[in-house]
């Protein structure tokens, strides 16, 4: 059987069986959909819940997206006729690379990021309210924050790529902003660095390797200890103390920032998978997510409970593991029964097919 | 007031004026004055500035009349050179100049020597250069920690912004600030034109550099290239031309020089890239400043060193 045929027939189930709830304000947003693509129509708008609900069973989209953006004219093209009210603030956290089918590691580590700007960032810098603050799963690679404010649903793109140069800034921007005399904010976090790595070469002379300097850089740094701590030259530091100083923000700069995607944040008329929507990747279900710390993916986000497919394997697959339970590894052209979800979950991989609905 | 004339004191006193449009002659020859000297980078904020009552109306005529040229960019560039003057003198000014002046513009709360406000409303109008980024503030719950200098940064871009939301409309004034305002489009028309061969004697320092590397040096960086086109653009030569200063680059290949030539010309997105400022160019390493830089930007330089070298070959 076709996997498309398959994949929506169950999608199309799904959406028949659970009503799909309007996102807040739905009129004002703009709806993109695809099969083949993520995106292979969009400047869709819905005027009622039942209108969208009809869509999705009518085209059981295996991709479903809407605006962060709200618009006077949704359907409008081109883009500047839709008319932009506001958008929520977003950002997203994607794993990009990992070997195995269910990347529960990388995940992992999406979460920590996840953690990391709320709770370094958006809680006790921008005095956003942790209730305003929504985490969803995106139903296949990684986490999309959102941030329902009015305090920064106003921010225009500019201001949007400055939070992104807040949260992830480049090394040597903070470099040049460097100023020891000020005791707040990252020129705090840098003058903890240096007191750190002045610390560690103090215990171990060899310590400047561990930070991928040269010897010159460190014995400049060494040199100028005390305008580091304390007052910022006028005319900036001398070239090798910048060297320096740049491997020391660049060690820390692991711990401190956080690895947002920024296109998404600053790109306020991006479309993002929709929660509540099913993933054509991975069968998986985008929602919004209540506890981040015990979320598993790939036990929470499984709907399809159904009794067990026949599948016919087309590629090697390693093992991976679905609600708790350990599948594969499988050789291929093997055939295997498995629960619906780990049926649909293989087949929108793209590495099996069913043999049945 | 004459040295603040956007403040809320100067605005009031101006109310009280209950101005006639129709009477207003000398001053607003005065206006265009004021925005003539500003384009001209003549009036920069400095103490000797002497300032008399009539400052304080010219700010506001002046506004009406850029607007009335119907010209953003020229509304752009009038806008900038207040807000630098602005800058300036609050500068030098005390702290209690600077937080009456700042009122005007900002609600602001004074918490254990800096001036605190909404991170929202900061970044909405945060000024365009390093030292206003965020990363270089205190930014806690949600508010934003300025120092002094950074304060009078976002009075200077409040006011730019200000300046930029002017609206006149034609039907609503008499003949004489039509006639004002075309001549004022008619002088930024001679400062700007760029007649007859492209001057290379007019060069900013830094684009006089980045083109002798193009002809001496088989692999100039893409910035340098990328800033180098985005002011060929502006000063309006040709694409022909344009392209045969690239033409001795190592990589150099037509279709793809050209392409990036007509992106940076807008020719095609219709959006031309305007020049990095001064402050840019040297954020990039490519700004090699010298006692003939006085503008806040490589065009202003080309501008202004143009017309007054087609100034003196006319006399």
């Amino acid at each position: 059987m076709q996997a498309i045929e398959f994949i929506k027939h169950h999608f199309r189930e799904y959406y028949s069986r659970r009503k799909l709830k309007a996102p807040y304000d739905l009129q004002k947003r703009e709806f993109g959909f695809g099969d083949i693509k993520k995106i292979d129509y969009r400047h869709i708008s819905f005027q009622t819940e039942a209108e969208m609900a009809k869509h999705f069973i009518d085209r059981a989209p295996l991709y479903a997206s809407y605006s962060a953006a709200y618009y006077e004219f949704p359907s409008a093209r081109p883009m500047p006729r839709k008319s932009m009210l506001c958008a929520d603030l977003i950002f997203e956290f994607d794993v990009h690379s990992d070997e195995s089918i269910a990347p529960e590691k990388a995940l992992q580590s999406a979460k920590e990021q996840t953690f990391r700007l709320i709770e370094d960032f958006l809680v006790p810098d921008f005095g956003i309210g942790a209730s305003k603050i929504f985490v969803n799963f995106s139903g296949n690679r990684g986490y999309h924050i959102h941030v329902f404010d009015p305090a920064v649903q106003n921010l225009d793109a500019k201001a949007r790529r400055e939070i992104i140069d807040y949260i992830k800034p480049s090394p040597g921007m903070l470099m040049r902003a460097y100023d020891p005399s000020k005791d707040y904010g990252w020129h705090r976090k840098i003058r903890r660095g240096l007191a750190e790595y002045f610390d560690k070469r103090n215990a171990n002379e060899k310590a400047y390797r561990d930070y991928g300097m040269k010897k010159a850089w460190d014995t400049a740094l060494v040199e100028n200890r005390e305008t580091l701590m304390r007052l910022r030259p006028r005319d900036g530091f001398k070239e090798s103390v910048n060297h320096g100083m740049e491997a020391v923000i660049q060690k820390n700069i692991p711990n401190l920032t956080a690895d947002v995607d920024e296109p998404v944040t600053f790109d306020m008329a991006r479309l993002l998978r929709m929660p509540d929507t099913l993933h054509g990747g991975s069968g998986l279900l985008a929602m919004t997510v209540k506890n981040l710390d015990s979320f598993n993916p790939f036990r929470d986000a499984l709907v399809f409970y159904n009794p067990p497919v026949k599948i016919k394997v087309l590629q090697p697959v390693k093992e991976f593991i679905l609600n708790d339970e350990t599948f594969g590894p499988y050789r291929e052209g093997g055939n295997a029964s498995v629960p619906q979800y780990a049926a649909l979950y293989m087949v929108c991989k793209g590495v099996a097919e069913a043999y049945e609905l | 007031m004459a040295k603040y004339p956007f403040s809320d004191e100067a605005r009031e006193h101006i109310q009280k004026l209950n101005i006639e449009f129709g009477n207003i002659h000398d001053e607003l020859d005065y206006a265009l004055n004021r925005v003539r000297l500003l384009l001209d980078g003549e009036m920069k904020g400095n103490s000797r500035e002497s300032l008399s009552e009539a400052d304080i109306i010219s700010f506001p005529l002046a506004k009406i009349i850029v607007s009335l040229a119907e010209d953003p960019y020229l509304l752009r560039q009038y806008a900038r050179a207040e807000s630098r003057r602005a800058e300036n003198l609050l500068s030098a000014d005390t702290g209690e100049n600077l937080e009456r002046l700042a009122s005007s513009f900002i609600g602001y709360e004074k918490k254990g020597g800096f001036y605190v406000i909404g991170l929202a409303e900061y970044l909405n109008a945060i000024p365009e250069n390093e030292e206003s980024k965020l990363v270089n503030q205190k930014t806690e719950g949600g508010k934003v920690y300025l120092t002094p200098g950074a304060l009078i940064g976002l009075v200077a871009e409040k006011l730019y912004r200000s300046i930029l939301e002017t609206r006149a409309k034609k039907k609503d004034f008499p003949r004489h600030f039509l006639a004002a305002s075309g001549e004022l489009r008619e002088y930024k028309r001679t400062i700007e034109e760029i007649k007859g061969p492209v001057e290379f004697a007019a060069f900013p320092p830094c684009m006089r550099k980045i083109y002798q590397d193009l002809q001496t040096q088989p692999n100039v960086g893409h910035n340098a290239r990328f800033v180098f086109s985005t002011f060929l653009g502006n000063i309006n030569m040709g694409i022909e031309k344009a392209l045969a200063l690239f033409s001795k680059q190592e990589n150099f290949n037509e279709k793809i020089a050209r392409y990036h030539l007509e992106h940076a010309y807008g020719i095609r997105s219709g959006t031309k890239y305007s020049v990095p400022s001064c402050q840019k160019m040297a954020a990039y390493g490519l700004c090699y400043k010298d006692s003939t830089c006085k503008w806040p930007s490589p065009i202003f330089y080309y501008k202004n060193v143009s017309a007054r070298q087609r100034r003196n070959a006319g006399n």
